[in-house]
């Protein structure tokens, strides 16, 4: 996706994602046989040539404007509103669901919201698919959401004059109702809707000014904030269908690992299983409840052999890491190696493996029936939910219905399909509806993990300390390689984004890639690979700041343009943190990053007790153009701090054996209230095309604490999660 | 077995076996989905339900432990209770899988102890949250003390 990131500005023409048809024999035999797994589904994408303009928003809106793609009534024939976006705590759905209220001219607080099924129309501007990701929902949909809310807008307008056979110009859409200026008569929208499917949409609608915004830019409560205080939000897990059965499954543990012996018997013998079905990569028990299946699953005993990872343990993996440094690998970018200097630094900085650890399991429901496949599913990715269930059944794409529900917590985990596959391979096996539940360790053991990584950086200084060159290289695997199943060798651009594409005038500064595939399933993890470049380059600024014994602001400032984001952001950071208030016990530390078409700046205050990390304020500047809902960005920040702090303390996944050692929140644990510290956010006043946000709080996070902890120890922390 | 349990102020019957945890019987027998799972071993507090007013880790109870008792969950949490009004004027949840077990464990921390210390709601508040919304639980405590006019 990182690669997409890229052009993530560039017209949803551009994109496309073609499925390669299923070849014969039939997918379903060979599923029987056990012969495939997702890694036999083919995505194939192109993408946007590189020389394409990096235009300053996505402008190209839905070529179609069905009304009823967009509003709906409800059973109770109140208005809803359909926002084509998944929501996993980010608040998108609340954004965008301002944005399509303030435009169309509807009451935001009445209006009712309905999640996307799988249909194109809500294919996500910026990628040409149907996914939540990569903090694109605002700056994606902002244009194009406006242009189709503008365009019902008028559509609505034009059947009530129609009604009224007066003129649309002495007509308004304003709260919910069309008005009729000329006489003191209105229409609900709700009353609008069939007669407007009529209506030729118009074209080039105009858009409403910034002063005549209602909604955009205060910070409205979100939608979906009463439907989860009184337990009524359906998340994926809470999928209830008549005659359902649930499953719980094993996967093998080393990944690409053969399913051995397991004692069908004792599985069946446990009450209410009902049957005990082999999967692509493991086995699934199938039962009338949850614990049944639970139950069944630990008499079942499966074992497994072989294993691409056979043998992989973390000592392994960190000697291959350090070793790909001696590797050329492939230039990303080439600068000049100053010869004349005064000082020259070397440093290795080292990330590790991560979970996702959503709060719920991945689970998925489907009902294959002769006539249709649907599936109820907690995904960031309904277009690949859609392909893999068309694939598993056999059924043609208008067949296949995917509906989102609720996601508890995505963080990019859900933007992948195997459960969904899982799901649909289980209902078809069962003849009935099937509920897949996986146990909070199949979960942590089965994850897509955030990649380690190890860069190695030589710069060479002037007598003040200032860079001259500066040459990096990254070693890791692919994200985008998993994702698109490209080849062993593929290199994407998230492997090293963050390095050579900071704001700073770093003129001579030379990257290369080194690709370390390990076999491990490897995938987005919240910020991607600025999740760690975002350490390694602000880590090693932070440090050639305490070599030159200058300022960690003023080096910044130095190299950075005066009227560049993000000078600006380390301006307000600077007056927001105190900076310059020391205090001898306290230390501190800052960072700023520049990802997903945002900066934003973090300053850290720690202290020491009892040999301990104690973080008191993380004082954060968020320029992220644009915004929407002020509050939701501010909670997103305060979101990925809080997430960045987890995997700065205490985020590591260890291999043995070639599997994952980490089970459940006892030996993967998280940031608890306690250790959380006081977050205090600042977003720049900025007219800025929007930027994200879901992302950006997580990448300086990192380097700001060890630069604290730093000056707290005299010691220069390289290594995450942070030790002292 | 069979078993009778006081849900929300109303009985149920329901036939499962004795080690069956609480919380599938909430979920799968009774279709109560408000109380979520998550890990399963009683170590993050999204399974949260109140026995006799007390937090438990529905997770890890088994339904055999029940005798008699008043089990609350979500569902059965006044639409107007402070708490729950703290939680929605304060706009607490993200993605809100956790939200069901924190609601609860607030209602059982302020109902022994109505005008907590920040000490006594960390220690009160042992549920995890992987969307970070710590320090908005904390001011929706705050904002729930001052609603049912305990507060300071």
């Amino acid at each position: 996706m990182q690669d997409l990131i890229k052009h993530h500005n560039a017209a949803s023409t551009d994109i496309e994602v073609e499925v390669i048809a299923p070849e014969n024999p039939s997918r379903r035999d060979l599923l029987k046989a056990g012969l495939f797994g997702i890694g036999g589904l083919v995505l194939g994408f192109s993408l946007p040539s590189a020389q394409k303009a990096y235009a300053a928003t996505a402008t190209s809106p839905p070529k179609k404007y069905p009304v009823k793609g967009w509003l709906q009534l409800t059973e109770n024939g109140e208005l809803a509103m359909v926002i084509p976006v998944s929501e996993m705590g980010q608040g998108s759905q609340t954004a965008v669901a301002m944005i399509l209220a303030d435009e169309l001219g509807a009451d935001y607080q009445k209006i009712q919201i309905r999640m996307p099924t799988n249909n194109s129309l809500y294919n996500n501007p910026i990628y040409g698919m149907q996914i939540t990701g990569g903090s694109t929902a605002v700056r994606a949909w902002w244009q194009p959401m406006r242009v189709v809310a503008a365009t019902l807008r008028e559509m609505l307008i034009s059947a009530a004059a129609k009604q009224w056979q007066v003129s649309t110009q002495q007509c308004s859409l304003e709260n919910g109702f069309v008005m009729d200026s000329s006489i003191a008569r209105k229409v609900a929208l709700q009353d609008l809707i069939s007669a407007a499917q009529t209506i030729q949409p118009p074209k080039n609608p105009p858009l409403k000014k910034a002063d005549q915004y209602r909604y955009i830019g205060k910070p409205m409560p979100r939608v979906d904030t009463f439907a989860k205080t009184d337990g009524s939000a359906i998340f994926g897990m809470d999928v209830q269908l008549p005659d359902m059965l649930i499953a719980t499954v094993v996967q093998s543990p080393v990944f690409g690992g053969k399913l051995h012996r397991f004692d069908e018997a004792a599985a069946k013998s446990v009450n209410g299983v009902q049957a005990v079905v082999k999967i692509p990569n493991g086995i699934a028990v199938v039962a009338d409840s949850y614990w049944q299946a639970k139950k069944g699953l630990e008499k079942l005993n499966p074992t497994f052999t072989g294993g691409e990872t056979a043998g992989l343990d973390t000592a392994v993996i960190e000697k291959r890491l350090q070793s790909g440094l001696q590797k050329s690998g492939e230039s990303v970018k080439a600068g000049k190696v100053a010869t004349d200097f005064a000082h020259e630094y070397d440093a290795i900085y080292r990330a590790p493996y991560l979970a996702h650890a959503t709060m719920e399991p991945m689970n998925a429901t489907a009902q294959v029936t002769d006539a249709k496949c649907e599936v109820w599913a907690p995904t960031q990715n309904q277009t690949m939910s859609a392909q893999v269930a068309a694939d598993i059944s056999l059924m043609q794409p208008s067949q296949v219905i995917i509906h989102t529900t609720y996601l508890g917590g995505g963080f990019g985990r859900r933007a992948y399909v195997d459960f969904v596959a899982q799901a649909v391979t289980l209902s078809m096996e069962m003849g009935r509806p099937v509920k897949v539940i996986w146990s909070r360790e199949e979960d942590m053991q089965h994850d897509f993990y955030r990649p380690a990584a190890v860069c190695g950086f030589k710069v060479q200084t002037d007598a003040q300390g200032m860079p001259l060159s500066w040459q990096s290289k990254v070693v890791s695997d692919s994200t985008m390689a998993e994702f698109t199943n490209g080849s062993d060798t593929m290199i994407d651009n998230a492997m090293s984004d963050g390095i050579a594409d900071q704001e700073y005038g770093l003129e001579n500064v030379s990257l290369s890639v080194v690709r370390e595939d390990m076999k491990i399933p490897v995938g987005f993890w919240r910020s991607v690979g600025h999740s760690y470049s975002g350490f390694f380059m602000e880590g090693m600024l932070n440090e050639l700041a305490l070599k030159a014994k200058r300022d960690p602001f003023e080096y910044r400032y130095a190299l950075l343009k005066k009227e560049s984001r993000t000078t600006g952001v380390l301006n307000q950071l600077e007056k927001l943190s105190g900076w310059k208030n020391s205090n001898g016990a306290v230390g501190k530390g800052v960072a700023v990053v520049q990802s997903f078409g945002s900066f934003a700046g973090q300053v850290i205050e720690a202290r020491l007790q009892n040999n301990k990390i104690v973080i008191d304020k993380v004082y954060c500047v968020i320029d992220c153009g644009i915004v929407v809902n002020p509050e939701i960005v501010k909670r997103q920040m305060s979101s990925g701090i809080i997430f960045a702090l987890t995997a700065a303390l205490k985020g590591k996944v260890h291999f043995a054996d070639g599997r994952v050692t980490e089970s459940n929140f006892d030996n993967y644990p998280m940031l608890t209230m306690q250790e959380t510290p006081e977050i205090i956010v600042e977003i720049v006043n900025s007219n800025e095309a929007p930027g994200g946000y879901g992302e950006p709080g997580v990448p300086p996070l990192a380097p700001a604490l060890a630069a604290a902890v730093g000056q707290l120890t005299g010691k220069i922390y390289r290594e995450l999660p942070i030790k002292i | 077995m069979k078993y009778s349990i006081l849900v929300n102020g109303q009985s149920h019957a329901v036939e499962v076996d004795a080690d069956t945890p609480l919380l599938w019987v909430l979920r799968d027998q009774l279709q109560m989905n408000g109380t979520k799972f998550s890990c399963g071993a009683g170590l993050c507090g999204a399974c949260t339900v109140l026995i006799d007013g007390k937090p438990v880790r529905s997770c890890s109870y088994p339904i055999e432990n029940l005798h008699n008792q008043q089990v609350m969950t979500i569902e059965g949490l006044e639409r107007n209770h402070s708490v729950a009004q703290a939680w929605r004027e304060m706009d607490v949840p993200q993605c809100g899988y956790c939200q069901s077990g924190q609601i609860l464990s607030a209602v059982a921390l302020l109902e022994k102890t109505p005008n907590p210390t920040d000490e006594q709601i960390q220690a009160g508040m042992g549920n995890l949250c992987r969307c970070g919304t710590y320090p908005e639980i904390k001011r929706a405590i705050a904002l729930a003390t001052d609603l049912t006019g305990k507060g300071a």
